[in-house]
């Protein structure tokens, strides 16, 4: 019974372990509970003979002096065992006995009939109506005595099978209500998947009554359900598909943990339906890649933009140069032509419009310089110290005319766009050259390499230093500005060089500042960093 | 040659402003020539390939923009090249095109010279004289 009520149509009972039971300690209280004895007969003299026999037993006599106070008694009472005189007046104890047996409290209560002479009519009767025992008087009290304490501990070994029972029922009470109180399907099974119990949860999730997934296999709820996965340690988990009895399938996750018991392994798998989850993590997984759709087109548009910018910006430089190169081509062939017949103030007026036309012919042609650096150019391994070659090459006259003394270190060989890395220290160099002081230029171009960071790739750290008049440190940061120009017509440029200079590393992936004080010459810093072939 | 005969050269330029610069910077470098002016490609192509066999034209050299009206200068090179009687005719560029894909088509057309438009007139002025000239010597 016991196990049916516990297992429904398993065969493997749970072992609950009796110290889960935190009842047992009231059922069985440290000092022993007292058994009660029904003492039943109409003398009161035999009465008082049989407390006195049973007295040293130590349990709790109840004495009734007839049949109706005995069943009186017996309605309230759970006796150990019952001494029923048989002989009494009005109920006498075979009737007693009868009417005893025939209550379901009192139906297993041991009966031991007190007779007075042996008559098998009695006998035969008295077990029939199942005496357990007939003692004959005058009632020996150390055979009285022995007979109810084995009744006694009978009772008492019955008390304590039925407070383990309860235990156990109260165990297995609360077992089941913590099962039903899951917010998870709940499934036990047998190793071979065989399900044994379920919970309420467990029937709404896979739409089946909890009668018909009982005895079922659970790979036709977890159809990759596999005792391997889950018998091996306490909290497995996995996602895996779930069918519903209408054959529709959801994701579950599914922890699961093994129950050793003596009969074999039970496997606890808390089910959980995560259609929901799934449905967020597919919207968000949606949302972000609408995101990043829309980011890519965004992109592609700005840079379509931009691209077309540059072009206008690149053509429309192009073509003011044309108009400009008449203003300024005709201006000179008039002064050529008529410089005898005007007076000097008129020659100056045409050298300033000359002056005023060639400078901003040089910045259209900067400005080109400075949009040709989106030209699609592959990169390769270039030399820093041919680079310098060239740059020395370039500036040749203003090197011999100025003095310029142009020395370099550990420059090395790295790959990079080489027309970027001339156009960079041509630019460079070209200014310390430009910007000098009154001593001749003394220009030292150098690198190092810089290891990688946590944050950062190993790059090359380049510097050129001069010995030229300076920046001053609040002008530091326009220096790169397109058209920033910190000197008048002193130092002739179109404010395009640094720019250039800045477009050309960053196109390098790389960053350019400069450290200076006015007088004390400057330093101009870029890295690049360091690229793998192929990269 | 030169002295009483001077050469004929071919002037393919629509902007009179260039024409005028040209005849400038070709005369006060000596080039003794007589300058026929036309201002788009394809009346430089009608000129150099008549209809009409007895209206024949042939220049000693062409001086040839670009950046033509009707038909490109690129293209009238094409055809000069292109063609058994004029294949071998000098033929200068002078545009304002830094761009160098034009620079490469020009030379791999077989140009024989490429010069480049200047503000700086001087520069101009000398670059035209001595490049035409010693087109004109070869």
């Amino acid at each position: 019974m016991l196990k049916s009520a516990i297992m429904e149509g398993c065969e493997t009972p749970l072992d609950l372990s009796p110290d889960t039971a935190p009842f047992q300690g009231e059922a069985l209280p440290s000092g022993r509970r007292r058994a009660k004895i029904l003492l039943v007969d109409d003398n009161g003299d035999n009465l008082v003979s049989l407390e006195a026999a049973l007295d040293g037993l130590n349990e709790e006599l109840i004495l009734a002096r007839s049949g109706l106070e005995a069943l009186h008694h017996v309605l309230e009472n759970d006796f150990a065992a019952i001494l029923l005189d048989v002989k009494m007046p009005e109920m006498d104890g075979l009737e007693t006995a009868e009417i005893i047996r025939s209550r379901k409290r009192s139906r297993n209560s041991p009966i031991i009939f007190l007779t007075g002479y042996r008559s098998d009519e009695h006998l035969f009767r008295g077990y029939d109506l199942g005496a357990v025992d007939f003692l004959f008087k005058p009632i020996v009290p150390e055979i009285l005595r022995s007979k109810v304490s084995v009744f006694v501990e009978l009772w008492r070994s019955i008390e304590v099978q039925k407070a383990q029972a309860e235990a156990l029922r109260k165990s297995e009470q609360q077992f089941r209500s913590l099962l039903e109180a899951a917010p998870d399907a709940m499934v036990i099974s047998k190793e071979d998947g065989e399900i044994v119990l379920v919970n309420s949860r467990a029937e709404s999730i896979f739409g089946c009554r909890r009668d018909r997934l009982l005895g079922k296999n659970i790979r036709t709820l977890v159809p990759y359900w596999s005792a391997q996965d889950f018998a091996a340690s306490e909290g497995a988990f996995a996602d895996l598909m779930a069918r519903r009895s209408d054959s529709i399938e959801f994701p579950a996750a599914i922890t699961s943990s093994p129950l050793r018991t003596q009969d074999g392994v039970l496997i606890t798998s808390a089910i959980r339906d995560v259609t929901e989850r799934c449905k967020a993590e597919e919207h968000i997984r949606q949302l972000n890649l609408e995101l990043e759709k829309r980011v890519t087109e965004r992109t592609a548009a700005l840079l379509r933009s931009n691209e077309q910018l540059t072009q206008f910006a690149y053509a429309a430089s192009h073509d003011l140069q044309e108009p400009l190169r008449m203003v300024v081509s005709y201006v000179q062939l008039l002064e050529k032509r008529y410089k005898n017949q005007l007076d000097g103030t008129a020659v100056q007026f045409i050298n300033y419009a000359v002056e005023g036309a060639l400078r901003m012919e040089a910045l259209l042609t900067g400005l080109r310089e400075y949009l040709q650096i989106e030209e699609e150019r592959s990169i390769e391994v270039v030399d820093c110290n041919l680079v310098l070659e060239v740059v020395r090459r370039n500036l040749e006259a203003a090197i011999r005319s100025s003095g310029a003394e142009v020395t370099s270190g550990g420059l090395p060989k790295l790959l990079a766009l080489e027309v970027s890395l001339v156009q960079i220290f041509q630019n460079l160099v070209g200014n310390a050259i430009k910007y000098r002081g009154a001593a001749p230029p003394r220009i030292q171009v150098s690198a190092e390499r810089r290891a990688a960071g946590d944050s950062s790739c190993a790059e090359w750290l380049f510097s050129v230093q001069d010995n030229g008049i300076g920046i001053e440190p609040q002008y530091l940061n326009r220096i790169f500005g397109m058209f920033k120009r910190l000197h008048g017509a002193k130092y002739a440029g179109a404010g395009i060089g640094l720019a250039i200079c800045s477009k050309a590393v960053e196109h390098l992936g790389g960053r350019i500042w400069a450290e200076s004080q006015a007088g004390q010459g400057s330093t101009f810093f870029f890295t690049i960093p360091e690229k793998k072939a192929g990269q | 040659m030169s002295g009483t005969a001077p050469y004929r050269l071919l002037l393919v330029e629509d902007n009179p402003a260039d024409v005028y610069l040209i005849q400038e910077a070709l005369r006060e470098h000596c080039v003794a020539c007589e300058i026929t002016c036309l201002e788009d490609g394809e009346a430089a192509l009608q000129a150099l390939f008549p209809a009409d066999e007895t209206s024949s034209f042939a220049p000693d050299g062409v001086i040839l923009d670009l950046n033509t009206p009707k038909v490109e200068g690129i293209e009238v090179l094409r055809r000069i090249r292109q063609s058994p009687s004029l294949r071998h005719l000098p033929v200068a560029i002078v545009t304002s095109s830094e761009f160098p894909k034009d620079k490469s088509d020009a030379a791999a057309l077989g140009a024989t010279c490429y010069i480049l438009k200047s503000a700086r007139l001087e520069e101009f002025f000398a670059r035209v004289g001595s490049s035409i000239k010693q087109m004109l010597e070869q």
